[in-house]
């Protein structure tokens, strides 16, 4: 696999370093980086709108004519340069920088409302792996210095852009939660602009918002689970909100195991069997547990080595890492 | 010695000596991140020693500490973590759809 050289480096430290948990926008920044690209371009700049979020900014731009002067004057920006760039750009700072721009948020982002994101990430992307071709053309040192001003509207709060013929609607940035590379938000949306626009994903899939509060507030049975959500992907989301007590009898789990240890609930942990799981014909377990701050009832899967000692305040010590001795020497949160 | 203690998806056990590695010496520590920022955070009106090695973290408390957790609402209590050199562990699931084993966050 390529190295990835410095500069690259730098480009792609600057992408990551771009904080969607608490995006500020400076429009002044952001549109004196957006003109600077269309003089870069050659091209003049049309009027430039400002949309509160992107589904306001979709709505500006859906009857309106793509500038296509914009297109050509992108494609031609490189020249004869573009093919051999392009052939040496593949590599780890593609991977890397392709990770960082659109593997998480964005592609997310783009299946809620279709708009110019993709462009956006790609775009940057794109540049950090040229940039690690180590090429530097005229084609190249100009293109370079294009996505350089993208990377300052971006790091500047721009979220989406649509290069239309008479405008050019800038979005800024929404706050984004994510969690283990994927939106995730339960207590609502996790992709939200000022205005309050916005939507609601868990584990990096979208729910609108009246199943997502009857997803996360547990209404669910598992039968509606089962037929009413025709999407497999909330489905399977659904069902790890759904009540431990319901799915695991769905699942027909077996309790093999009562832990000795009272949880804040005065419920000990229980370790439970699920043969079969899922029709797959392996053998699962689970156990349950009581949150200690709020006495919600939740589960969690336990590896099936740890699971088939049938220990519940062994599985869970297994599951902290430490000793069961250790485990069950623990007081509780409110007693500690 | 001191007992071990739990917030959340944390577990703080006593430990008697630090092991060896560079240290830092700071006032507040994250010891269970959360990315959805509702960290679980360690602060002392005194600096403590904080040594992290393969993917663990030590921490030498020298006078009594909070451990909060940043949430507004359904938080963990915050508890009083008595001086002495604990070792912080995270809890791990184990996800039977993908067979991966992950950190759990709260």
């Amino acid at each position: 696999m390529a190295a990835i050289l410095p500069k690259a480096q730098a480009y792609i430290d600057r992408l990551k370093a771009i904080n969607y948990d608490e995006p500020y926008f400076d429009e002044d920044e952001v549109i004196r980086h957006m003109k600077r690209q269309y003089d870069l371009l050659g091209i003049p700049c049309p009027e430039i709108v400002v949309a509160d979020n992107l589904v306001e900014g979709y709505q500006i731009i859906k009857r309106m004519a793509r500038d296509t002067a914009w297109n050509t004057a992108w494609n031609t920006a490189w020249g004869m340069d573009w093919n051999t760039a392009w052939g040496t750009a593949w590599g780890t700072a593609w991977d890397t920088a392709w990770n960082t721009a659109w593997g998480t948020a964005w592609d997310a982002a783009w299946d809620a409302a279709r708009g110019t994101a993709w462009d956006t990430a790609w775009d940057a992307a794109r540049d950090a792996a040229y940039l690690n071709t180590g090429l530097g053309g005229a084609g190249i040192s100009k293109f370079i210095g294009i996505q350089t001003e993208m990377l300052e509207a971006l790091e500047s709060g721009l979220g989406f852009y649509f290069p239309m013929r008479d405008k050019l609607v800038l979005v800024p940035m929404p706050r984004m939660i994510i969690s283990r590379g994927r939106l995730h938000f339960d207590h609502g949306k996790a992709v939200e602009w000022n205005d309050h626009t916005g939507f609601y994903f868990l584990h990096g899939v979208k729910f609108e918002e009246e199943l997502y509060w009857k997803v996360v507030n547990q209404e669910l049975t598992i039968a509606d689970m089962l037929t009413g959500i025709s999407s497999a992907d909330q489905r399977s989301v659904a069902l790890m909100f759904a009540q431990p007590e319901k799915l695991l009898k769905h699942l027909k789990a077996k309790l093999i195991s009562t832990g000795s240890k009272p949880t804040r609930a005065k419920e000990p942990t229980k370790l439970y069997e699920v043969p079969d799981f899922m029709g797959t014909g392996t053998t699962e377990y689970a156990m349950t547990m009581f949150c200690p701050s709020t006495a919600r009832p939740f589960l969690e899967w336990v590896e099936p080595a740890m699971g088939a000692k049938g220990d519940a305040d062994l599985a869970q010590a297994a599951a902290f890492g430490i000793s069961k001795e250790h485990y069950l020497a623990i007081l509780p949160e409110n007693e500690a | 010695m001191n007992i071990p203690l739990q917030h959340g998806e944390n577990v703080l056990i006593p430990i008697e000596k630090m092991p060896d590695g560079e240290a830092k010496e700071v006032k507040s520590i994250i010891v269970g991140h959360s990315e959805t920022g509702h960290h679980h955070v360690l602060d002392s009106p005194q600096s403590m020693r904080v040594i992290e090695v393969d993917d663990r973290m030590y921490i030498e408390v020298m006078f009594e500490a909070l451990l909060s957790h940043k949430k507004a609402q359904d938080s963990h209590d915050t508890l009083t973590v008595a001086p002495g050199i604990w070792e912080v562990h995270h809890k791990l699931e184990y996800n039977p759809i993908t067979k991966l084993v992950g950190k759990v966050f709260d």
